[in-house]
């Protein structure tokens, strides 16, 4: 065992750090909060299938992050004499149709993917939701109202329904990104407001009402927080049908436009190519699979921490 | 109250130990607890975290993953239950050492009738004509005094109230036979009045049957005034062990404080004595 | 002078033929003071009379009149100030996400209260809590000490009355004795006024002065404590209660069928 100072340093930093996470009494909020955290981890990280979906997603971020550094080459740049050449010690994807580089293709593809993900989520995550919690916790003709309207956008498939709007809206991939997120929110609303149900009644609710809280206070404040974990697995889980329907946009040309190296465009541009140069749609094909796959296994262990049955 | 002699030990365990493997470290459940029980009527009392409730489960082998039990012996009238295999295990449980639960709304399938849980009990063990099943469902549910055992064995547990729900469970636990009841709390989610109710059906039944009973509880008052003996639980371990009668000589400071801590509707007093707990406590003798 | 006045409260759940009484027609008062209690079996409509006092019910027909005024279904935020409730399941009463800290700053932010950091400190104390327990998780807590939180957080707006709904039912009994005591306490110390529901006759007996008996929502009878354990004639019901809180008794556990 090395003894130099700065290990030693290391070694009783991180110990104190352990001990500041196990200590029996917090100190202040930020450290009940860590605490809470650092033990929802050590239970996360017993499931190895969930481990690895989170290394996935980690894995797929860093790409995404240091794609100019991993593929230095631009994504639209052209080689076209080296065009349909297949994978090789050179190009390890091989190049596509117009002679560039599929693995850089693939590389600065993941960014628009993760840009298209985080941003659905963030968009029908939100809305979903404040429709739910709305809903569930006045009831009512207010209850019926958005309930019904959740159950329009429900009723639709869920490319049809981002096909639809990409018509009206025109393709490109910021549509492509609103269009998939309207398809994104209802299934959250619903989970919302059947989260609301329950808690609505629950006796700490009963106490902060007869407190004199407003029900906005109410909702955000204290019925908000109880349905989070529920609407963060399900939307983690939702990710692999958002990833499939941008792609399938992109697929129908709907999305990302050309020479963007979206996944799904890609998919579509590809596939007359498919029997003779395989390379050209297996490894976008791959791609999404790897990076749906990474969440669902990541979903799946996060609501084994998350359930508040558990609690 | 009866005053039967447990001639024959049913059930015999010695040193029992049970511990959970948690994030937070490994948590001693039951310390090496002895205790036997005849045909009898035996109260375990204990607070919350005394280890009752998963000393009964341990016996029937109903504790979680998590939990490791192990003992000197666990021995039912001649079994080995320590060692048993699950499949030998699933030979006594219902047919020989049975367990009633606290909650019916808990403890029964809320999406099959009530009758055919109790025929379910029954037919799991012995190969039967259906219509014989049937037949001793309806005679078990008269045993447990329901006035209309046709019309109650098509009912869902949901449209029942606490109280019949609880002597369908009796019915469906008793209905194989036993020779053990172990019961966890069995009236603790009812009502005062029904309770005194359930209670009389399961002492009738217990000694008609020359069953032994295995009665968990918190509430000593209770237990003290329906069991032969008492055993009082603390931290995992048994701190006293005495006939029911004698109950309010008993000598440990634990079972005096948890006595005087009652609130008593003859004997008011301003302020209860709080029981102060003696670390000394934890490591009080465990055999009987 | 009466500080509750209950005349003719009736609640019903649901309507048509589906309706279900609740409540029916139940009158009492309770002086300021004193500690009055509410027994009887589940379904009796005992918490539901504690709810419809607080405002949680608002579906009531009769009269409630708390300290000179008289209520409507609403109450306005002042109300809060006067009377407070605690809850029965000390793991329900609490916010799962929430700190001790936070849960108690709540009414003080709604109220727009000063000095936050002061009233939770004395309240803690009050309750025979520590500092230690300002960042503490409800799931780290013990059913007690969630109980003792439960009752910090409804003295904190420094109210008159405390309706307290099974307060022990749900802990232990060295832990009941505990909590017990702490009530006769603040009772004691800060002149506060309780209305007890409980289904034990032996806590009712032991913290209260006065009780109402009640079965399937009307009051059987009002009596003084000394009647209860004097051998003045009671309601049978009442005498039932009685036998049963005694312990089992062989005799009397009548085989009636159901």
């Amino acid at each position: 065992m090395s003894n130099t100072a700065d290990t030693q340093e290391l070694t009783t930093s991180a110990s104190g750090l352990r001990a500041w996470l196990r200590a029996e009494v917090a100190q202040s909020p930020m450290q009940a909060r860590m605490q809470r955290l650092y033990f929802g981890w050590l239970r996360f990280s017993e499931n190895p299938m969930a481990v690895i979906g989170l290394a996935i997603i980690v894995f797929v971020c860093l790409v995404a992050l240091f794609a100019p550094i991993i593929a230095p080459e631009s994504p639209t740049h052209q080689e076209l004499e080296l065009r349909l050449t297949a994978p090789s010690f050179d190009h390890w994807f091989g190049m596509d149709e117009l002679g560039r580089d599929e693995f850089t293709r693939i590389v600065h593809g993941s960014r628009i993917t993760l840009m298209i993900v985080l941003l659905v989520a963030l968009i029908a995550a939100p809305v979903g939701l404040i429709v739910g919690t709305v809903s569930g916790y006045f009831g009512g003709w207010v209850d019926t109202i958005l309930m019904r309207v959740t159950d329009v956008f429900l009723s639709f498939p869920g490319l049809v329904l981002a096909l639809a709007f990409v018509a009206a809206l025109g393709p490109g991939i910021e549509n492509a990104i609103i269009a998939v997120s309207l398809t994104a929110w209802p299934p959250i609303a619903r989970l919302a407001r059947a989260e609301t149900l329950t808690v609505r009644n629950t006796d700490y609710i009963n106490a902060v009402r007869i407190q004199g809280a407003g029900h906005w206070r109410i909702i955000i404040k204290h019925i908000a927080p109880m349905c989070l974990s529920s609407v963060v697995v399900r939307i983690t889980l939702n990710m692999a049908g958002i990833i499939l329907t941008a792609a399938g946009l992109g697929f129908l040309g709907l999305g990302a436009q050309p020479p963007s190296p979206e996944w799904g465009a890609m998919l579509s541009s590809g596939r007359i190519y498919m029997f003779e140069s395989w390379w050209i749609t297996a490894f976008p094909g791959l791609a999404i699979l790897v990076v749906g796959l990474g969440f669902n296994l990541f979903g799946d262990g996060l609501r084994d921490v998350l359930d508040p049955r558990d609690e | 109250m009866s005053d039967a002699k447990p001639d024959e030990t049913l059930l015999d365990v010695e040193d029992l130990r049970v511990q959970f493997n948690t994030h937070h470290g490994v948590v001693e459940a039951v310390r090496g607890i002895s205790f036997s029980v005849g045909k009898e009527k035996v109260g375990i009392v204990g607070e919350s975290g005394s280890g009752k409730t998963v000393t009964g489960r341990s016996i029937l082998r109903l504790t979680p993953k998590m939990a490791s039990v192990t003992a000197t012996r666990i021995n039912f009238a001649g079994t080995d239950l320590l060692n048993a295999t699950e499949q030998q295990m699933c030979q006594v449980r219902g047919k020989r050492i049975s367990m009633i639960m606290q909650d019916p709304k808990y403890s029964l399938n809320p999406v099959r009738r009530v009758g055919h849980q109790i025929g379910e009990a029954f037919s799991v063990h012995r190969r039967v004509p259906r219509a014989e099943v049937k037949e001793r469902t309806l005679e078990m549910l008269s045993a447990v005094r329901i006035r209309d055992p046709r019309r109650v064995y098509d009912l869902y547990p949901h449209e029942v109230s606490g109280g019949m729900g609880q002597r369908i469970m009796i019915a469906m636990m008793m209905i194989p036979d036993p020779d053990l009841i172990i019961a966890d709390e069995p009236t603790s989610a009812l009502d005062v009045t029904v309770r005194m109710r359930v209670l009389g059906i399961l002492d009738d039944l217990v000694a008609e049957r020359g069953l032994g009973l295995m009665f968990i509880s918190h509430d000593l008052n209770l237990v003290a005034t329906f069991c032969d003996r008492v055993l009082i639980m603390y931290a995992g371990r048994i701190v006293e062990s005495c006939r029911a009668s004698e109950l309010r000589d008993a000598q440990h400071p634990y079972t005096r404080g948890l006595l005087d801590a009652l609130p008593r509707i003859n004997a008011r007093r301003k302020m209860l004595p709080i029981l102060a707990r003696d670390p000394a406590w934890r490591d009080a003798g465990s055999t009987l | 002078m009466a500080i509750i006045e209950v005349a003719d409260l009736s609640v019903q759940f649901g309507d048509g033929d589906g309706a279900v009484t609740a409540v029916d027609k139940v009158s009492f008062a309770v002086e300021s003071g004193e500690v009055f209690g509410l027994v009887g079996e589940s379904g009796c409509g005992k918490s539901t009379i504690l709810r419809a006092l607080c405002g949680l019910i608002q579906s009531w027909s009769g009269a409630i009149q708390i300290n000179g005024a008289a209520m409507a279904a609403k109450r306005d935020r002042d109300f809060y100030k006067l009377v407070q409730m605690v809850f029965q399941d000390p793991y329900g009463s609490l916010h799962p996400r929430h700190t001790v800290n936070t849960a108690l700053l709540e009414p003080i932010k709604i109220h727009h209260l000063d000095r936050p950091r002061e009233r939770i400190s004395k309240v803690l104390e009050d309750v025979g809590l520590g500092p230690n327990f300002r960042f503490r998780f409800p799931h780290q807590l013990s059913g007690g000490q969630r109980q003792r939180v439960a009752i910090a957080r409804a003295l904190i707006l420094e109210p008159k009355v405390l309706l307290l709904d099974e307060p022990t039912s749900a802990l232990d009994v060295s832990v009941q004795a505990e909590i017990l005591n702490l009530f006769r306490e603040l009772h004691d110390s800060l002149g506060l006024t309780y209305i007890l529901v409980s289904h034990d006759l032996g806590v009712v007996a032991h913290l209260c002065d006065r009780l109402a008996v009640m079965n399937e929502g009307k009051i059987l009878e009002q009596l003084h404590i000394q009647d209860l354990t004097e051998n003045t004639p009671k309601h049978a019901y009442t005498q039932e209660l009685f036998n049963a809180s005694a312990g089992y008794d062989s005799r009397l556990a009548t085989s009636s069928a159901e």
